[in-house]
């Protein structure tokens, strides 16, 4: 038994790629029972896709992305199109708490299992539909992988050198998607303990890219300005950059946002004569004069490793991280500390490092990973026989017919 | 045709999934107020604490309406802040940590992001609030978390998205690998914090609800955001390949440019896909019906000039063009929207993504509202966001109960 906090809900996941699976990932995480509706007839695409790790098709309980987004799940096949087997899901719906799913918006109206469907069939019950486009309007039919609603979403285009391309941001978006549904999802779980009614979510990925520039889409609203690329500058803040450290390829971050935060880097710094200039005696003289103050910061950042100058910097009081890389991350004092990877073991897929996520801290109701994801169908019958309350020869015969693969 | 909004506070179960939520704020910039905001956007009622004189940072942060800086023209505290109520306190001044003390007594949940033992040295705690409100949710949300080696470091917007991976491979499939990393647009990192501690905090919400029982929550903005890049990063431990801005492309695919600005294309359903993206941007002869072309090996290894070819073939179409063929022909290409597209997006427009403000000293304009919609409420603006300390009567008086004597002397000596 877990102490996660939704230990007592029950979730049928009819989700596939990134997003969707991922929003079920985190219920599962907080003690959910999550039961992954899959079939032969529509394999979840990560679990057929490359492996991440080695380019290439890995098998269907191979696959790290697969394993990493459906820890703590269940899976059971039931064949969707198959009459029995939408008889069985409708009978899991009666007895669950909430619907993830993230196909094509109409695809669920069309296997007939479409809101209005279910909530005849249970009134309290928590549906979520995830789609690049959100269920409606003109555009709904594109095509939505990640990198196509960072671009639309208007985040690309604004992201980068002021005098470079757009960038493309990939998996990411689907991450993003995927936590923003859940919090909607849990709000309405908390809307049903007041309530005892459940309700539908229209969840629209590239909205939840687009809501992250709020303050540009004001910037436009208010005043007609058209934001765009701007590296790494700041409105107010300077220095206000990445700044090349001793090594290859190694950077740290600086930001100093007023007179204090400057007198403390100098000092850190030594007190360099450039640094009583008094093109840099204010914050607003600074920012003007960023281009070459980043010059002259770099002159003294490229003296240490990245690491040195955040402990010299951090020790003044000054807002300075390294640009951390993989590498980095994966041995950093802190973050071993925090317990932020953990080693999976998978029975197929053998042993992974892994994040250990979701990244929160609950003192009294931990998200734990209780098993890895599971294997194709691993718990059909599971679910056929203890949820349901189907004999093993019923089973047996149902998939051999075909409802149960 | 869109109705306008003024601020209209609906109680009922309209107003919000979460209505009958009290919350207070203690926290400013971006992560904190962005959790709030979510909460408050779904009907949670927040009172927003702010530091007397200044208040939070944000007031001071363009983009300001006009271009005018002043603590109520900013639209990014707008954007944060509306639906808030607002009061100032100065919690190190023993009278006004007693009041703060008062308000979370009664609140539900705290969501405060100061340095790990600030709010000690103010006795203002987890473990001393749990004692005072048995049932309340602390979220504490901070760059590096409440323990560890780096819990009391600084870190703005722009270090928290350097400290997580993604900065360090932003932006990918540069052209420019010698240049620093880059942080994705404005503070795009930082709502994303937000969100996070958004989901976490309604776990510990349905804990409360169910049993009674408060607890900490406890949010890195680090580990928040190194859970968005986890793919890149795990080809380390995994593979032992380290990636970097230049190894994030695709050697075909990615950014193009076109007539009037840029889109972005790829596939996953190989050939199906692709031949989809050659149908939209039309097929020069030379290659056009050539089968090679459906190899995958083949176009990975003619990669370089491949990309150079489509590109002849996308910069004479509009991104418009691109992406109206697109749609109908189901290829894997979106236009790269500038603000303004996004805004007059027909999709967006049509979704009521935007909301129509009517604002009394901004007058009217469109204000971007929330990525889901709930089938039992919607957006609403209930209030504009609040002036420094203009709910200290109506909080302090009527909900804590100060008379006004009371109430004059806390303001005459600092505290509030």
């Amino acid at each position: 038994m877990t102490a996660g906090a939704i230990r007592n809900i029950r979730v049928l996941d009819f989700s596939w790629g990134m997003a969707g699976p991922l929003t079920a990932a985190l219920l599962a995480s907080a003690g959910a029972e999550v039961i992954k509706i899959e079939s032969e007839q529509r394999i979840d695409m990560s679990r057929i896709g490359a492996d991440p790790y080695t380019g290439k098709p890995s098998g269907i309980n191979k696959n790290a992305i697969f394993n990493d987004l459906n820890r703590n799940k269940l899976s059971a096949n039931i064949n969707l199109k198959h009459p029995k087997g939408l008889e069985l899901i409708k009978r899991l719906i009666r007895i669950s708490d909430v619907i993830v799913e993230n196909y094509s918006a109409g695809v669920m109206e069309r296997l007939g299992l479409g809101y209005e469907v279910v909530r005849e069939l249970n009134p309290r019950i928590v549906m979520s539909s995830s789609s690049t486009m959100g269920g409606s309007g003109p555009e709904v039919g594109a095509i939505g992988y990640a990198p196509l609603f960072a671009a639309s979403s208007g985040l690309s285009d604004m992201t980068g050198y002021r005098d470079g391309p757009p960038t493309e941001i990939r998996y990411s978006m689907d991450i993003i998607s995927g936590y923003t549904t859940f919090v909607a999802v849990m709000a309405a779980l908390v809307s049903r303990q007041d309530t005892d009614q459940g309700q539908y979510v229209d969840f629209s990925s590239r909205e939840s890219i687009s809501i992250l520039l709020g303050d540009a889409i004001m910037d436009y609203n208010l005043n007609g300005r058209i934001q765009s690329r701007n590296g790494n500058d700041d409105d107010v803040m300077a220095p206000h950059n990445c700044y090349r450290c001793a090594g290859n390829d190694s950077w740290i971050s600086i930001a100093i946002a007023n007179d204090d935060e400057w007198r403390a880097f100098c000092r850190a710094a030594g007190d360099p004569d450039w640094s009583r200039d008094p093109g840099f005696a204010s914050q607003e003289s600074r920012h003007e004069h960023r281009e070459e103050l980043d010059r002259l910061v770099e002159s003294w950042t490229m003296k240490y490793s990245h690491y040195q100058a955040m402990e010299l910097l951090q020790a003044a009081g000054v807002a300075a991280v390294a640009s951390l890389t993989p590498q980095d991350l994966f041995t950093d004092p802190h973050l071993q500390e925090r317990g932020a990877f953990i080693l999976m073991k998978h029975p197929e897929g053998g042993d992974r490092f892994s994040v250990n996520s979701p990244p929160w801290r609950l003192s009294e109701t931990p998200c734990t990973i209780e098993r890895d994801a599971p294997l194709f169908g691993e718990h059909t019958e599971h679910v056929c026989c203890k949820l349901l309350g189907l004999s093993p020869e019923e089973v047996r015969q149902l998939t051999e017919e075909g409802t149960l693969k | 045709m869109k109705e306008t909004q003024r601020p209209n506070r609906d109680t009922s179960r309209k107003a919000g999934p979460l209505a009958g939520l009290t919350i207070v704020e203690f926290s400013e910039f971006i992560a904190g107020p962005y959790c709030s905001k979510l909460l408050a956007d779904m009907g949670a009622k927040v009172i927003k604490v702010e530091l007397p004189g200044q208040g939070d940072i944000s007031r001071r942060r363009p983009p300001f309406k006009g271009d005018a800086s002043g603590p109520d023209n900013s639209g990014l505290f707008f954007f944060l802040n509306a639906n808030k109520l607002g009061v100032t306190l100065d919690p190190f001044h023993p009278e006004g940590r007693k009041v703060l003390l008062t308000l979370i007594a009664k609140a539900d949940l705290l969501i405060e992001d100061k340095t790990p033992g600030v709010m000690e040295d103010a006795e203002l705690d987890f473990n001393r609030l749990i004692r005072v409100n048995p049932r309340l949710v602390v979220t504490s949300i901070t760059p590096f978390g409440q323990t560890g080696p780096y819990r009391n470091y600084r870190a703005y917007p722009l270090n928290s998205f350097q400290s997580g991976g993604e900065g360090y491979l932003t932006p990918g499939a540069s052209p420019y690998p010698r240049r620093p990393p880059l942080k994705w647009a404005n503070y795009s990192g930082d709502y994303v914090c937000g969100v996070s501690a958004a989901g976490a905090t309604l776990l510990a919400i349905f804990h409360q609800k169910a049993t009674g029982k408060g607890q900490h929550v406890d949010i890195s903005k680090q580990e928040a955001l190194l859970d968005m890049n986890t793919i890149d990063l795990l080809r380390w431990p995994n593979r032992g390949e380290l990636a970097n801005r230049a190894t994030r492309g695709y050697k075909f695919a990615g950014i193009m440019p076109c007539k009037n600005g840029y889109v972005d294309f790829g596939f996953h359903r190989w050939p199906d896909e692709w031949q989809a993206i050659l149908k939209v941007i039309g097929t020069p002869g030379w290659w056009g019906e050539d089968e090679r072309l459906k190899d995958r090996a083949f176009c990975e290894e003619h990669g370089i000039e491949l990309k150079k070819r489509l590109e002849d073939s996308f910069k004479v179409h509009t991104k418009e063009e691109i992406y109206r063929k697109a749609i109908d022909g189901h290829a894997a290409i979106a236009p790269c929207l500038q603000i303004e597209e996004v805004v007059n997006s027909p999709q967006m427009q049509a979704r009521g993504f935007f909301a129509e403000i009517d604002h009394p000293e901004w007058g009217n304009f469109q204000f971007p509202t929330s990525p889901y919609r709930f089938s039992e409420s919607a957006w609403t603006l209930r209030r504009l966001p609040p002036r420094l300390g203009e709910h200290n009567e109506e909080i302090y008086c009527q909900r804590l109960g100060l008379s006004r004597e009371e109430f004059d002397e806390l303001r005459k000596r600092g505290a509030i």
